[in-house]
């Protein structure tokens, strides 16, 4: 059973985050182990395992960037995360300036601890913004456009729009590692901490 | 079924609560005494154990046989703790990857300790309701990794308790306070206790308590403040008397709990005196709310340069990262919960109002709410309640190591348990008969940074090509937070392959 079936959906994108979520406390209520203590082991271990298909379901559809992730592995008949579902890579508009962001990295991460100065921090601080208006450009892109272009592919399209999805998700990637590599030398979040994991 | 009790096994002191079936309502169990607080500290005595109160009486006359806060140490490695051993008056040395405390010539394991404190909130539970007490639903903070949680389960073991669930501690509390004090929304609770922190974000709705997100430290609490100002007492006293009392485990367990006591008084008044006899001098100081608090924002102190952050603003981190997982804004939230004695702290009031905009709850005693919340999800448990549902999420992401050391990430953090993740497995070489498999948990991008949880083989596979074995293994995280692994079924291995 895929994520889609577990809550009887068809396999589109178009989904109702608050329908979502009735169903899936609904779901939850029927068949949480915790209403189910006294049951026979076999029944408990069954109990479980649906619990953890709901919950697992529920994660990568919710958010409309890791349904897309999902779908595309579901398409591309990999159940599993064997191997990078995404290869990062720049957005060839921004390869200049991605060059000198990872030159100006470079520097801070050779230098002392706190060696960055005011100038370069700011100059960092400025790029992280525009990395992250890119960023949310993309995002949009994959929540808009490009999943209303699934929803409405013929089966001939679909390979079409799947590569789209894959396009655009390797430039999110890069894009997010750029902006927490930054980050972490402007000292806004733990280093080696990935933030990208909300999905 | 049976009754099942909460369990809060704190660190520094521990409590058992049920809920009462005629009113529904959760009670803490006082002992003998009246009590509610077990300080959470076992002492080994040539005439036996001792647990709590009688253990804490012993801290200054035997510190070196007397443990405290031993939960800091439940499932870590030497490597994790060895910075703050040397602040303990007692030996800790490692032990296949874990530690052990050294008590004279017998060697005690963290569970072990814990199981001996467990044992003593059975048996009070057990006086009280007058049958044998077998189950309990035992808390843990909420960012305790896989191994702590397993450590937690073993205490119970040995005490002889069936720990039907490991729950967190604050979810635990948003679950007492929901049964009477919360309006459904978006809740923030805010836990802070002697050695711990969490942050979890949860959405209240329709009896639903769904933690979007959790985030903390399992290395921060009321001890911290404590060992900022003994250090800074320390210094007063050398300058002072001339006398260096650091080398000295009576005087500086008798240092440790005038500051301890001296900072619980500063949260009701502005200002205190220590008076403490010692050796041949007396040592007198005024400290004020000012001071305490001053202390305890700057920490910078070199021998702490793993505190880099000012103590109460670290505390601010976790907060907005478990905001960033959730999607939401701090004016997003519509309560705020305060948990855990250290949030009795003046300035860690005001810090965590600043940061969310409103004003925080704690109309529960914030000593009592987790083992409160303890007893109602034993008591969902057990049946009695059927309208509330706890949906918790595991607090690291788990990974297994690929080429090159890499984390490849199997369950984000922040995913609702129970879960699992399927993965499949090959051999890269012609007729390897064994796959080696890593499995890590949390945040960082090499294996290397992250708790090692197990490695595991899978052996028993034919000699055939390389890639040609297919092995599925099945990740399944419980409602408990504990990691299972399965491995299923194969092409290409005769019979099911082995993990070890």
């Amino acid at each position: 059973m895929d994520h889609f079936e577990v809550f009887g959906l068809p396999r589109r994108l178009a989904i109702d985050a608050a329908e979502l979520q009735r169903k899936f406390y609904e779901l939850s209520r029927r068949g949480h182990p915790d209403y189910h203590q006294g049951a026979p082991p076999e029944r408990q271990a069954e109990i479980l395992e649906a619990s953890a298909r709901l919950n697992a379901a529920y994660h990568a559809l919710r958010d409309p960037i890791a349904r897309i992730e999902y779908l595309v592995r579901l398409e591309e008949g990999r159940e599993t995360r064997e191997g990078a579902t995404v290869k990062p890579k720049a957005p060839p508009e921004l390869l200049q300036e991605m060059f000198e962001i990872q030159e100006a990295l470079q520097e801070a991460q050779s230098g002392q601890p706190d060696g960055l100065d005011a100038g370069a921090r700011e100059t960092l601080g400025a790029q992280r913004e525009r990395l992250r208006a890119r960023h949310e450009q993309e995002e949009s892109r994959l929540r808009g456009p490009l999943s209303q272009a699934w929803d409405a592919a013929g089966p001939a399209e679909r390979a079409g729009a799947l590569t789209a999805f894959k396009e655009s998700l390797a430039v999110r990637a890069y894009l997010r590692t750029v902006i927490d590599d930054i980050d972490h030398a402007l000292g806004a979040s733990p280093e080696g901490y990935v933030s990208h994991r909300r999905h | 079924m049976s009754r099942i009790v909460g369990i809060d096994l704190g660190t520094t002191n521990s409590l058992v609560a049920y809920v009462d079936e005629k009113t529904g309502l959760p009670r803490v169990i006082p002992d003998r005494d009246g009590q509610v607080l077990l300080p959470s500290i076992v002492s080994f005595t040539s005439e036996g154990v001792l647990v709590g109160a009688a253990a804490k009486r012993q801290l200054v006359r035997r510190p070196e046989a007397t443990v405290y806060s031993v939960k800091r140490l439940m499932g870590r490695g030497y490597d994790d703790v060895k910075e703050e051993l040397p602040y303990l008056p007692f030996t800790v040395v490692p032990s296949e990857g874990i530690v052990k405390i050294q008590m004279g010539s017998r060697e005690v394991t963290p569970p072990e300790v814990s199981a001996i404190v467990l044992k003593s909130l059975k048996e009070r539970a057990e006086a009280h309701f007058g049958e044998p007490i077998e189950k309990a639903v035992v808390t843990v903070p909420a960012y305790f990794n896989d191994s702590q949680r397993q450590a937690t389960k073993d205490a119970g073991r040995i005490a002889g308790l069936d720990v039907v669930r490991i729950v967190n501690e604050p979810t635990a509390a948003s679950l007492a306070y929901g049964l009477q004090r919360i309006r459904e929304g978006l809740v923030a609770v805010y836990d802070l206790g002697g050695g711990t922190f969490d942050i979890s974000i949860l959405r209240v709705k329709d009896g639903i308590f769904e933690v979007l997100a959790t985030n903390g430290n399992t290395h921060l609490g009321g001890d911290d403040f404590d060992r900022a100002v003994v250090l800074w007492l320390l210094e007063d006293v050398r300058s002072k008397h001339g006398v260096d009392l650091a080398r000295d485990p009576e005087a500086m367990q008798e240092l440790r709990l005038a500051a301890e006591a001296a900072k619980i008084r500063l949260s009701a008044d502005e200002r205190t005196a220590l008076t403490i006899p010692f050796e041949g001098f007396t040592y007198h100081r005024d400290i004020t709310r000012g001071e305490l608090e001053r202390l305890i924002e700057k920490l910078v102190d070199s021998t702490l340069t793993r505190l880099i952050e000012k103590l109460v603003d670290s505390t601010l981190t976790p907060c907005r990262m478990a905001l960033a997982d959730a999607g939401l804004a701090p004016s997003d939230v519509d309560e705020v919960v305060l948990v855990g004695g250290s949030t009795r702290v003046p300035l860690v009031r005001r810090r965590v109002q600043e940061l969310f905009g409103k004003t925080a709850h704690s109309q529960l005693n914030p000593d009592e709410v987790v083992a409160l919340g303890a007893a109602v999800q034993a008591y969902i448990l057990a049946g009695g309640i059927t309208d509330m549902l706890l949906l918790d999420v595991t607090p690291l992401s788990l990974g297994i190591e690929t080429l090159g050391g890499i984390v490849s990430v199997l369950i984000p953090r922040n995913t609702t348990i129970p879960t699992n993740a399927r993965e499949m497995f090959t051999t890269s070489v012609d007729g390897q008969r064994v796959v080696d498999m890593h499995v890590v948990q949390g945040e960082r991008e090499l294996a290397k940074d992250c708790r090692s949880l197990a490695r595991f083989e899978l052996s028993g596979i034919d000699p055939m090509p390389a890639g040609m074995p297919k092995i599925e293994v099945v990740f399944l995280i419980d409602a408990n937070g504990i990691l299972n692994v399965t491995p299923r079924r194969s092409s290409g291995a005769r019979r099911p392959p082995r993990s070890r």
